[in-house]
């Protein structure tokens, strides 16, 4: 087995888990628990309490490398807009009706196709502290669609877990979405930060999900993120605790030895977790704007993984020709039902009719259907859709 | 400030120190003022040596000498520093013009052993300059600003857009040179596809500009007696595409050789969808009477009864 973390481009890893060098505290958010939380699980830190964070911020996205920069510090402020919102998928492709949580913003990982880098409004590791507002609006929201099986995650813009031995967010929205039996809540992950999850008594509704990859491009381009086989053993700790797990083998990257590298990790992975307790695995393949070639050519110039064979994907974004996604999905879709994961749904992120009808022989009409697909194996209601 | 007329050989023109424009066109200027005669005098500073230096109005400089004139008007700047001066030149020609990005590189090279202080240089000069206020942006431009005199009059006279220039500086003098007489002939959209695929092809195999060229099929072309300079150019960006993008290409090939073996007439347009990606072909035909759309139906039949037409819609398989 390789060493937990591979070598990375900054040295921000402390006993495998993120501290960042210097914590910046908002004055307005100083009395909030997450804040009080964070700063006592960084006792050892420099910290400095602010007025106002666009200073800061201005001066990290003047520097050569503002999205390294910024991995570095951590900043404890308020959430100003909505912490709810639906995902915005892509258009032209089939979506899946999944709802975000931006509770936190940008991840200490580094993975070189990582889309955060190219928001840099704030490349700062930033957690929102004002979680009253947070479950308020989470009451709203929940209450409008009471009637109605939902999927909610905080995934979107950071690892839901990268940052949990220090704000705990975790332990809250387990706790909170345990009393919204109709909401099936998703923490997605690439790492093995899991301590805190393992705290509590799973409920039904919540999927700790790993997006994982081949060996080989986990090593060559998810800087900061552990093997994907400590993720799969991390997975299987907390399946075996009783918690429905979720895989995300996304982005799929087409390389060389592709096929057993996704291969391998699909048999060590149907290997380790009882399939009884797999909620989904989804597919996607590498997509990216196109204005991210450039920011990856800069941050990450070993890479060759961006100059594959791309078209201009419906949506704009630069994808793999369809039949090269299909050869790539229709071999990790084999792999998956030989190692024993056919009763298991398996749906595509963002991608077109054409490939799940090639692919999966069936298309979903809608995103509702996806959502269906989904969501009634783990007891959803036929009559919440 | 005083203004002055004073004598063009009474100026330092090898003091360049407060310079940041190279490359004009004058032709514009040279009718102006023969016309109506230079409005607007230029600045200068006293330095030691001779007892002028140019703080700004190179252009009005040039044009003057080319019309054979002796004298210019001048405003005498009385400002010993020379930062301070350099910032006068920079504000007087930002409030009247937009730089192009050989001025660009050139006032911060300028700026930079000036000020020594680059993030003050960035966070004060970037928003001016229209450049995003990030240190990476300075390290681009420093690079262009040292690149060869010959380059710079290309990326000029192309209106070459930032990210080539960032391209260009990340070949080694040797492959700039190698590429310089391929892309002269060029139109800018096909310069720059040719050298965001050199470049690429670069980074995906690792090989240099001068492996990449020199493969037997691109040098037959460089070393044909029969091709001009623009032929050889197309033909070469055309190997360089193949060469980077293989599949697609060897898609649009096979598409076109099924087009050639159904032999459709020239009032029969069929397209591939765009990238393979919607699986929608597309037959388009034009039609000015009823008879000639009677003719196309016709035609049209004839073409669903042609077996080898079919083997476009069984897709295309990558190997």
């Amino acid at each position: 087995m390789r060493a937990f973390f591979h070598c990375s481009k900054v040295l921000w890893m402390n006993d495998n888990r993120y501290f960042p060098e210097k914590v910046f505290v908002t004055k307005d958010c100083e009395s909030f628990p997450i804040t009080k939380r964070i700063l006592n699980n960084t006792h050892h830190l420099p910290v400095e309490f602010i007025t106002d964070s666009r200073e800061l911020i201005a001066d990290v996205l003047v520097s050569r490398d503002p999205v390294g920069e910024g991995k570095k510090l951590l900043l404890v402020t308020h959430q100003r807009g909505g912490y709810v919102k639906p995902c915005p998928c892509t258009p032209q492709y089939i979506g899946c009706n999944y709802f975000i949580i931006n509770a936190d913003l940008n991840c200490p990982l580094d993975c070189s196709y990582c889309i955060l880098q190219l928001y840099l409004n704030n490349p700062l590791i930033t957690v929102h502290a004002n979680t009253s507002v947070l479950y308020r609006q989470l009451d709203d929201f929940l209450h409008k669609n009471r009637d109605r099986a939902l999927r909610i995650g905080t995934g979107e813009l950071g690892d839901s877990l990268a940052l949990d031995h220090l704000t705990g967010r975790s332990s809250e929205l387990i706790s909170y979405f345990a009393r919204h039996p109709n909401v099936f809540f998703e923490l997605k992950t690439k790492t093995a930060n899991i301590d805190k999850i393992l705290e509590h008594k799973p409920p039904n509704n919540i999927v700790i999900a790993w997006s994982l990859n081949s060996d080989k491009i986990s090593g060559e381009e998810e800087f900061g993120a552990p093997p994907v086989l400590e993720r799969i053993l991390a997975a299987r700790l907390v399946s075996q605790a009783g918690y429905k797990v979720g895989f995300h083998f996304d982005p799929i990257i087409y390389h060389e030895g592709w096929a057993d590298g996704y291969g391998e990790v699909i048999e060590t992975l149907m290997g380790q977790i009882d399939r009884k307790k797999i909620a989904w695995i989804s597919l996607g393949s590498l997509r990216f704007p196109p204005a991210l070639k450039q920011v990856i050519q800069k941050r990450f110039p070993n890479t060759k993984k961006i100059y594959e064979e791309f078209i201009s994907g419906k949506d704009g974004k630069m994808r793999y020709p369809k039949p090269l996604r299909q050869r790539l999905y229709q071999r990790l879709v084999h792999d998956l039902k030989k190692a024993g994961a056919g009763e298991i749904p398996v749906y595509f992120c963002m991608e077109s009719k054409d490939i799940w009808l090639e692919v999966q022989k069936k298309a979903p009409r809608s995103k509702k259907e996806v959502e269906k697909l989904l969501t009634l194996r783990l007891g959803a209601n036929e009559n919440d859709f | 400030m005083k203004l002055l007329d004073i004598l063009i050989d009474d100026l330092n023109l090898a003091d360049e120190r407060f310079r940041f424009s190279y490359h004009f066109d004058l032709k514009k200027l040279l009718i102006s003022i023969k016309k109506i005669g230079l409005t607007s005098p230029v600045l200068v500073v006293k330095r030691k040596g001779l007892p002028y230096v140019v703080l700004s109005g190179w252009k009005r400089i040039f044009a003057c000498l080319e019309l054979s004139q002796v004298s210019i008007s001048a405003f005498l700047i009385e400002e010993e520093d020379d930062s301070r001066a350099f910032f006068l030149s920079l504000y007087e020609n930002w409030a009247s013009r937009d730089f192009n990005i050989l001025e660009k590189a050139e006032i911060l090279l300028k700026l930079n052993g000036l000020m020594k202080d680059e993030r003050k240089i960035v966070r004060e000069f970037f928003p001016l300059l229209d450049i995003p206020a990030n240190l990476s942006y300075f390290d681009i431009f420093l690079k262009i600003a040292h690149l060869d005199p010959s380059w710079k009059k290309v990326i000029f006279q192309k209106k070459m857009p930032l990210h080539l220039a960032q391209f260009l500086t990340e070949f080694n003098r040797d492959d700039r040179e190698r590429l310089l007489p391929l892309i002269l002939p060029l139109n800018m959209n096909k310069l720059k596809q040719f050298i965001e695929d050199l470049h690429e092809l670069s980074k995906k195999t690792g090989e240099s500009l001068k492996a990449i060229l020199s493969t037997p099929e691109i040098l037959s072309v460089s070393r044909s007696d029969n091709l001009s300079s623009l032929q050889k150019s197309e033909k070469i960006r055309s190997l360089v595409r193949t060469k980077r993008y293989p599949t697609l290409s060897s898609w649009k090939k096979s598409f076109e050789t099924s087009i050639k073996k159904a032999q459709l007439s020239k009032e029969v347009d069929f397209d591939s969808p765009s990238f393979y990606e919607d699986g929608q072909f597309s037959v388009t035909f034009s039609l000015h009477d009823k008879e000639a759309f009677q003719k196309r139906i016709v035609k049209l039949e004839e073409l669903g009864a042609d077996e080898s037409l079919f083997s476009l819609f069984e897709g295309f398989v990558d190997e």
